[in-house]
């Protein structure tokens, strides 16, 4: 659900309906504690574009309640990248284990760039 | 090639041999990317971020003997709630200044979507952060948005006799009326927060005050 608030003062819902499609996507696995997994096998290439054909996935999306939420929990700052670490060292302990040393204890996502 | 895993385990500390050491977490919280197969590819999460010095990346290839995918570039993004910095500090003794430095971090490490007390075994909101450290937070950052919201998620966890939940009614419980407090003294606003309308501090401080008189 998404809460639209115009320089007007008004304020706009969008929910979800059954006119919305469903599918599984790559992200197979998100744990505040455990971690995050992504396959990028599978991927729905183009799924943003209009034109997408759904043919995998399910036709009906997950429907709203028709009312409106209490509180509004997610109204903080938002959580952006601040900054940027690349490694200060890094040292292959054996053969396909790489140890990156960023320097600096931190709140850290990882940004892969990788070749198969 | 398509089905290449890139396992990556973010750890705070090392052994002396060169793998990492995650006492507090056992190596068990960790992100895995599955190779499409394209000639090369960028991937970042959106969800789990971690407190960690060190990245260890472990290269996995889809076929038993087949070649491993090699790494191009790792970067750590460091990511937070996004507070304007607003104080720091300063002095001629070095030794000060780093252990404003080492706050500062500490306090970065935890400014999420609620202010928790660690960034990895945890990740937890206890109320005694925003009331113990919020003084503190309040002069390195512009916080007013997130107290705002750390309040409304009080009032939205209130039972309706007034208790706080997961909170010891006579000890804790306090805690909430003091952020309220202090919110109000620091922004200058009644209110706690001008998002959240009726949610002000002050019903949920009537009715907690109503059940600590009668209990």
């Amino acid at each position: 659900m998404l809460r639209l608030e115009y320089t007007s003062g008004q304020v706009e819902f969008v929910r979800t309906d059954s006119q919305w499609q469903a599918r599984s996507g790559p992200l197979t696995y998100s744990d505040v504690y455990g971690g995050e997994d992504f396959d990028a096998r599978l991927y729905p290439e183009g799924w943003d574009q209009s034109g997408f054909s759904n043919s995998s996935g399910r036709g009906d999306g997950a429907a709203g309640t028709g009312r409106s939420p209490d509180g509004l929990s997610g109204a903080g700052w938002p959580i952006r990248v601040i900054e940027s670490f690349t490694p200060v060292a890094q040292q292959e302990i054996e053969p396909g284990v790489i140890v990156y040393d960023f320097g600096q204890n931190a709140p850290l996502m990882p940004r892969l760039k990788v070749a198969g | 090639m398509k089905g290449d895993v890139v396992k990556i385990i973010p750890a705070e500390l090392r052994k002396p041999s060169g793998e990492i050491d995650d006492p507090l977490c056992g190596g068990k919280s960790f992100w895995t990317y599955t190779l499409a197969g394209k000639e090369d590819e960028t991937w970042t999460p959106k969800f789990f971020y971690r407190g960690a010095r060190y990245l260890q990346v472990e290269l996995r290839p889809a076929e038993t003997n087949g070649p491993a995918p090699r790494v191009i570039s790792m970067v750590a993004d460091v990511v937070h709630a996004a507070a304007p910095a607003t104080g720091t500090f300063q002095t001629s003794n070095e030794l000060f200044n780093r252990i404003f430095t080492l706050v500062r971090w500490a306090q970065r490490g935890n400014m999420m979507s609620v202010l928790t007390d660690c960034p990895h075994r945890e990740k937890l909101g206890w109320l005694e952060q925003d009331y113990l450290n919020g003084p503190a937070l309040r002069y390195n950052f512009d916080l007013n948005p997130l107290f705002g919201k750390i309040v409304n998620d009080i009032n939205d966890a209130q039972q309706p006799d007034g208790l706080v939940r997961a909170l010891r009614r006579n000890t804790r419980c306090s805690v909430g009326m003091a952020i309220c407090s202090f919110v109000s003294r620091r922004s200058g606003a009644v209110r706690s927060s001008r998002l959240h309308g009726n949610n002000s501090c002050s019903p949920a401080i009537l009715i907690w005050r109503a059940v600590t008189t009668t209990a």
